[in-house]
């Protein structure tokens, strides 16, 4: 019953929360990309920062922009799926 | 006479909010503590930040160098002193103006309404849709480097967040009737919002900027880090981890200690921005927003 009925009203905060927090787990990946040498989209990032190659950092931050912003788009549909109420047209 | 009454009821009513909240005084009086030892590094440090000692050279804490000295050996405890100063300084100028940028424009994109308000939501929208710290290195790479860009780019990612909440604020105040009141009496919309628009803002405002505090030192010490801050011979928290990490094993005392300056200013921040919102809601204690900008100031709607 807990997970029928109040889980999904429960997670919509959740949920909600951990959208806007991927921003910050996008620009701590870079910080933490950097300090272990992972060779990832931070590293390329910082890189190109550091060689003050503009065409890379632009689409770097484009890039970044696009996951954060499909990631919210995920956390409104999913409010649909969770609370019935809740329809998109 | 007069003038010293109301300084101590004003110190009172500070006192009195205080006491209803001893977590957030205590972080109001970190905040304190933390700019007295910015403006007074060169008086509290005990070595000079910059001179390096090849006699010593990554020594581990002792008696000399309390907090040990980093490969080039420079003393650890005065270089985090002065990146206090660095960091306070980037942190309260670069919220300063990203939110009062981002006020002005919330109040004028609130009041005025329409197709001004549309088109500075978009833009806001555009701004908020970029993580933070990626928006500020794209930002500062931009303009340049130094001390100056960092600030601006740091304001950059504060706007949004202003514009937002003085909209909502001014949505709601500019429906009330003494505001109305001044449109009737044929006041134009800058006087408007300047005289009696504004000043409901300013609670908000503060709250707002104290909150953003901790925020603005964690990207300042990330631009730092990833060497897109402040430049090098400057010594600052974000650029004193990564020269620790120049060596293939990292010395704890080089990346504890700028780590602890970091946590500990951002904690102080975040407890005494968390003190201020409880201090200026309205519903909680209406007098406080007088005892922190002085009597007169705030006119009380009808």
């Amino acid at each position: 019953m807990v997970v029928r009925h109040a889980l999904p009203n429960a997670l919509l905060p959740v949920i909600t929360v951990s959208g806007i927090l991927m921003g910050f787990v996008l620009g701590g990946s870079v910080a933490v990309e950097q300090a272990f040498g992972v060779p990832g989209l931070g590293t390329a990032l910082v890189t190109a920062l550091v060689e003050r190659d503009i065409v890379v950092v632009q689409n770097l931050v484009l890039l970044y922009g696009v996951i954060f912003m499909l990631v919210n788009v995920l956390v409104d549909l999913s409010y649909a799926l969770l609370d019935p109420r809740i329809h998109h047209e | 006479m007069d003038k010293l009454d109301a300084a101590r009821r004003r110190a009172g009513r500070i006192a009195v909010v205080a006491a209803r909240n001893p977590v957030s005084a205590a972080g109001g009086v970190a905040v304190l503590v933390l700019i007295l030892l910015a403006l007074a590094a060169p008086l509290v440090s005990p070595h000079d930040p910059l001179k390096t000692d090849f006699r010593r050279l990554a020594a581990p804490p002792d008696a000399r160098n309390y907090l040990g000295t980093d490969q080039v050996g420079r003393d650890t405890l005065s270089r985090i002193i002065y990146g206090t100063r660095t960091s306070i300084f980037v942190a309260v100028s670069a919220v300063l103006l990203g939110t009062t940028v981002g006020s002005v424009w919330g109040l004028a994109s609130g009041y005025l309404g329409g197709r001004v308000d549309l088109v500075s939501q978009r833009f806001m929208e555009v701004l908020q849709s970029f993580p933070d710290l990626i928006l500020a290195m794209a930002i500062s790479m931009a303009i340049g480097t130094g001390m100056p860009a960092v600030i601006v780019a740091i304001a950059v990612t504060r706007i949004p967040f202003g514009g937002r909440v003085i909209r909502s604020v001014v949505l709601s105040v500019k429906e009330l009737a003494y505001v109305e009141a001044s449109r009737s009496t044929g006041a134009s919309p800058l006087r408007t919002m300047a005289f009696h628009v504004l000043p409901q803002c300013l609670a908000p405002y503060l709250v707002l900027a104290t909150t953003h505090l901790g925020v603005a030192v964690v990207i300042e010490a990330a631009l730092g880090f990833l060497g897109v801050g402040v430049p090098p011979p400057t010594p600052t928290w974000g650029n004193m981890l990564a020269d620790s990490l120049t060596s293939l094993v990292p010395h704890w005392w080089l990346v504890f200690f700028p780590g602890l300056a970091i946590t500990l200013t951002v904690l102080a921040f975040n407890l005494f921005g968390d003190g201020m919102r409880d201090a200026l809601d309205p519903r909680v204690y209406a007098g406080v927003v007088r005892a922190m900008t002085g009597p007169r100031r705030l006119r009380r709607g009808t």
